[in-house]
């Protein structure tokens, strides 16, 4: 339908702002515009027909802020204004070829993990709106600043409607939104994810959006839709500066860049309208021609391009590593945060994520990682499974455009993958094996590549966003198999211009000295094109030679990347050594040298058992620590940092203790959580790491953790024990109400409450067993109870 | 647009817990790096607006906002007008913090402790800022929603009213919680003529008996 105006027309008009005409017209400030759907009908209708009489192609329903939660205080119900508004809006349009938007703006709370609502929350809120608005022609997403929200909002009106989506964020000067997201990976994940358009609209003038909407255009071929306030508000009068006839010029200026809907927001009127649309009328506006695209991937806030070799971090997987079984197994999140945090800081550009593993769920689990590592890195993600279902689970809550790891040439995977990817707009990696298996000989694996792609193709994916596996085979089993491997690799690479995707550690198993086959391997295959190495990046030698690699084949211009790396490494390291000379673990642990620490641990365990440095190192200088703090020597903050470096010893010691299979002694568990309502929970987590390193094992349900969810925990687990923390006085009844239900559920649990607003009385009101003024005493009262 | 600069050492300090206590070079340093870190990353913004003050018998309000309880009520005597306004260090300062706990959880407590001593100045700067729109008026302090028996639940009303999440990208969650969380909203009085110099400290405050930095023999920046 849009392709269809622009070749029509040239371009398509969109109409201007409704809240600022409402004021304009005497609505009064504090007023809730959507209402008026109902309560002033004629308002609305006046409106939106003084844009369809100015001309516009689509003009929108006033029912921008029509969702549950913003008009909960209302009385009204979503439904009944969505509908009210697009009657309004259709009764507007009459005599008129206007259509009528169903009109989406952002829900007004802010999407986890940094606030609380969750995707699935935010999909329903979308779902009701898109379901009331179902007499609509089109459906307008926009001023949307959180690509996950606009995520769920665009889902949500695929999957229940037929309607074209018109998709617009709002970007600042900068060129991103205010979480962060950049233009380049708005275009490629709404896009992927099937918008009909996309684009700009509100926060800055035309004059200021120019640079941003040239840099979605560089990044998408729909139709991309440009709709700026008029400049901004003065802060006294509330005029809004620009004026319809330099709106409508410097609007027009973006025809030459690609814009072709166009429209205004805040401050724009039917005037700015007209004098748009005349100014387009009056320049010629040239049909729009197909672009090449980089091939790319991205989180919300990272583009990475596969424009040169780009590493794919390998260690996510727990497949054969016993120390990751065990945190899955355990629900230890955070130790495959700190898996993904290591790779990022080795150079990692993309990391794998698989949650196979016996005995747990793994469509639950890979969601769980794939929402926890997005919220500590910005890396995009390789979301790694044969199962669809698991896929499609991660597909959904993913925040950009992903890697599916992978399809392979069996009709019936290529059958249930291929959709997935086209319906969420993922890249995919096609593995050259099939029902027979994986080919001896290049050829066979070249022909199942080509199969790959028609398929791709057929399904709508494009050409750049299939990578090729033309498959590792162990080199000590069949020595010629590595050529074949690579023979395959560079036909993918040149006669089908596709990228290639290759996990390179497999080649050395069985042999000794594996790396230096690793590394070698990887090296030849990055000579024959390898786009994609899926490596270790923390063992330093791959990452050096594909960061070597780039210098040579000046991918890494003035070897700039390469010097950054490794240019001032070894005097930095060297400098540190002098000035700490040989530090010992209880100077590091004290100083708060967590690195130091976790070093200064493997070096120790080569000839001490792992027990033995907990209970005669590690254990010592923590109660050293805890003592001074008492005796008011030391001052929170540096128990804080004592206790963060002996996390890092402790990482250490458990790695170790898992690959020896020795049991992990712990204390007993403790659930922890921060209460409903409250999302501050850095003092829960101070908690936490001090209980984890007297040994106890927390249970850490998180911020904003309802009642139920904290006894149900404590009850499954058993627990002697649950804390509590809230920072904020409007979320101490939520801690109240946890107590009382799990003095109900569950009476033979103590809690223990802490938290800035908090005092030992108030503790006692609400029938806290004990008050904890500080993570030291949590520690005291953990040991007390529990030994 | 305001920018973060070098974060008031001795207020970060008194965030962290850290009393009377001198910090030693290693944890100078700790912190220097972690202040590096948080300037680089915030994208403090602000967003304000001016209404006149009404009374209304004894409903006090402006710009359509009921003014609610007696303590801003005395603090906005003598005021013909009020701004309402808006500041926050930014969702990216959030991520920071959040993302600096898995790393180490004592860098994360620094850090914390200085964007909290950071949207004081950015509030400062700010309203400077305002100051300078009114040559010939006189301002009062900023007064916050939850000081006293100013009501908290005012949060998401003056959010609402100053478009902020629009405008700067503030939320307010339904618990009237702050998102991004170092954000402050106040309400500053404008007045013809000098005011009374009226302490801004604990004497006024509501919270004063449940107020942790007055058990810990401090205050909270305002006396």
């Amino acid at each position: 339908m849009l392709k269809k105006l622009i070749e029509e027309k040239g371009y398509i008009r969109l109409d201007g702002g409704t809240g600022t005409m409402l004021q304009k017209n005497g609505m009064p400030a504090g007023a809730v515009p959507e209402v008026y759907n109902i309560t002033e009908p004629e308002r609305i209708i006046a409106v939106n027909r003084a844009y369809a009489q100015a001309g516009a192609d689509i003009i929108c329903a006033n029912t921008f802020g029509a969702n549950r939660l913003k008009m909960k205080k209302t009385g009204y119900s979503p439904d009944e204004l969505i509908r009210a508004g697009v009657r309004n809006a259709k009764k507007a349009a009459e005599g008129t070829n206007a259509l009528v938007a169903l009109d989406i703006g952002p829900i007004g709370q802010l999407l986890e993990p940094l606030g609380t609502l969750t995707f699935e929350e935010a999909y329903d809120i979308f779902r009701e709106e898109i379901i009331a608005g179902e007499e609509a022609d089109v459906i307008t997403i926009e001023t949307m600043t959180d690509l996950y929200e606009t995520k769920a909002a665009l889902l949500a009106a695929k999957e229940n409607s037929n309607k074209p989506v018109l998709v617009t964020m709002t970007f600042e000067e900068s060129g991103r939104t205010f979480t962060g997201c950049s233009a380049a990976a708005m275009a490629m994940t709404l896009e992927g994810l099937g918008a009909d358009a996309i684009g700009i609209n509100c926060s800055l003038g035309p004059k200021e959006l120019y640079p941003v909407a040239e840099e979605i255009c560089r990044w998408t071929n729909l139709p991309v839709i440009v709709k700026p306030n008029a400049g901004l508000p003065d802060p006294v009068t509330g005029e809004f500066s620009v004026k319809p006839k330099e709106f409508a010029e410097a609007l027009a200026e973006m025809t030459g860049i690609g814009v072709r809907i166009f429209g205004g927001c805040c401050g724009t009127t039917p005037e700015h309208m007209r004098a748009l649309y005349e100014k387009l009328d009056s320049i010629a506006i040239l049909p729009l021609q197909e672009k090449d695209i980089p091939a790319a991937v991205c989180s919300a806030s990272s583009v990475v391009t596969i424009t040169e070799p780009r590493m794919i971090g390998e260690r996510i997987n727990p497949t054969g590593k016993k120390r990751f079984q065990q945190a899955l197994r355990e629900n230890d999140i955070s130790y495959v945060l700190s898996q993904a945090i290591e790779q990022t800081d080795a150079g990692a550009d993309i990391l794998d994520v698989n949650a196979g593993m016996p005995g747990i769920d793994e469509k639950e689990m890979m969601v769980r990682l794939v929402k926890a590592i997005q919220s500590v890195t910005d890396v995009p993600l390789q979301l790694d499974s044969t199962k669809p279902e698991v896929l499609e689970a991660a597909l959904r809550v993913y925040n950009g455009k992903p890697v599916v790891n992978s399809v392979n040439g069996e009709q019936a995977s290529l059958n249930a993958i291929l959709p997935l990817c086209k319906k969420y707009g993922a890249a995919v990696v096609g593995l050259t094996l099939d029902e027979n298996g994986i080919p001896d000989k290049a050829k066979g694996r070249f022909k199942i590549a080509e199969k790959i792609l028609t398929a791709a193709e057929n399904a709508g994916i494009p050409k750049r966003d299939v990578y090729i596996d033309c498959l590792t085979l162990t080199v000590s089993a069949e020595q010629s198999g590595a050529q074949e491997t690579l023979k395959a690799l560079n036909r993918v690479k040149t006669e089908l211009g596709l990228k290639t995707v290759l996990g390179v550690s497999n080649i050395s198993f069985g042999l000794p000295n594996r790396e230096a086959v690793n590394r070698t391997f990887l090296t030849m295959a990055l000579q024959q094109g390898l786009d994609l190495p899926i490596l270790n990046p923390n063992i330093t030698s791959m990452a050096e030679a594909v960061r070597a690699y780039k210098v040579l084949t000046a991918l890494d211009k003035n070897s700039v990347s390469y010097i950054e790396w490794y240019g001032s490494a070894q005097p930095a390291k060297a400098a540190q050594q002098t000035e700490s000379k040989t530090p010992d673990l209880g100077y590091a642990m004290e100083h708060g040298l967590a690195e130091e620490c976790g070093k200064i641990t493997e070096t120790l365990l080569a000839d001490h058992e792992p027990m033995d440095i907990v209970n005669n190192m590690l254990i010592p200088a923590l109660d050293k620590a805890g003592a001074l703090f008492e005796q008011g020597k030391i001052f929170l903050p540096q128990l804080i940092l004592t206790a963060g470096a002996a996390q890092a010893a402790f990482g250490v010691i458990k790695e170790k203790l898992a690959s020896s299979q020795d049991a992990p002694v712990s204390k007993g568990k403790i659930v922890l959580a921060t209460v409903k309502g409250d999302v501050h929970d850095i003092g829960k987590n101070i908690v936490k790491v001090l209980l984890e390193n007297y040994g106890f094992t927390v249970i850490d349900l998180g911020k904003d953790v309802p009642p139920e969810t904290i006894v149900n925990a404590a009850i499954e687990n058993n627990v002697p024990l649950v804390g509590l923390s809230a920072l904020m006085t409007t979320t101490l009844d939520a801690m109240r109400d946890t107590i009382v239900l799990l003095s109900e559920k569950y009476p033979e649990c103590r809690t223990m409450v802490g938290g800035a607003v908090l005092t030992p009385e108030y503790a006692k009101q609400i029938k806290a067993d004990y008050y904890a003024k500080d993570a030291k005493q949590a520690v005291d009262i953990a040991k007390e109870i529990i030994g | 647009m305001l920018s973060l600069d070098s974060i008031n050492r001795a207020e970060t300090l008194r965030y962290m817990g850290f009393g009377e206590g001198i910090p030693d070079s290693h944890f100078t340093e700790r912190i220097n790096a972690m202040e590096k870190e948080l300037i680089k990353t915030a994208v403090p913004r602000f967003v304000w607006k001016s209404e006149p003050l009404v009374s209304d018998e004894d409903i006090l309000s402006a710009g359509g906002i009921i003014l609610a309880g007696n303590d801003i009520r005395a603090h906005l005597e003598g005021c013909t007008h009020v701004v309402f306004m808006a500041a926050t260090l930014s969702i990216q300062t959030d991520m920071l913090i959040s993302r600096t706990q898995t790393r180490n959880i004592g860098d994360a407590h620094i850090l914390d402790a200085l964007a909290g001593a950071g949207i004081e100045q950015i509030c400062g700067k700010a309203e400077f800022l305002i100051k300078e729109q009114f040559p010939e008026k006189y301002m009062t302090w900023r007064y916050s929603a939850g000081y006293g028996d100013f009501p908290i639940e005012l949060q998401s009303e003056l959010a609402a009213y100053l478009d902020a999440q629009r405008k700067i990208g503030l939320t307010v969650t339904e618990t009237s919680l702050m998102i991004p969380k170092k954000s402050v909203t106040a309400v500053i009085g404008i007045a013809d003529k000098p005011l009374p110099q009226k302490r801004s400290g604990c004497t006024s405050c509501n919270m004063r008996d449940i107020c942790n930095f007055r058990r810990n023999g401090v205050h909270c920046g305002n006396a």
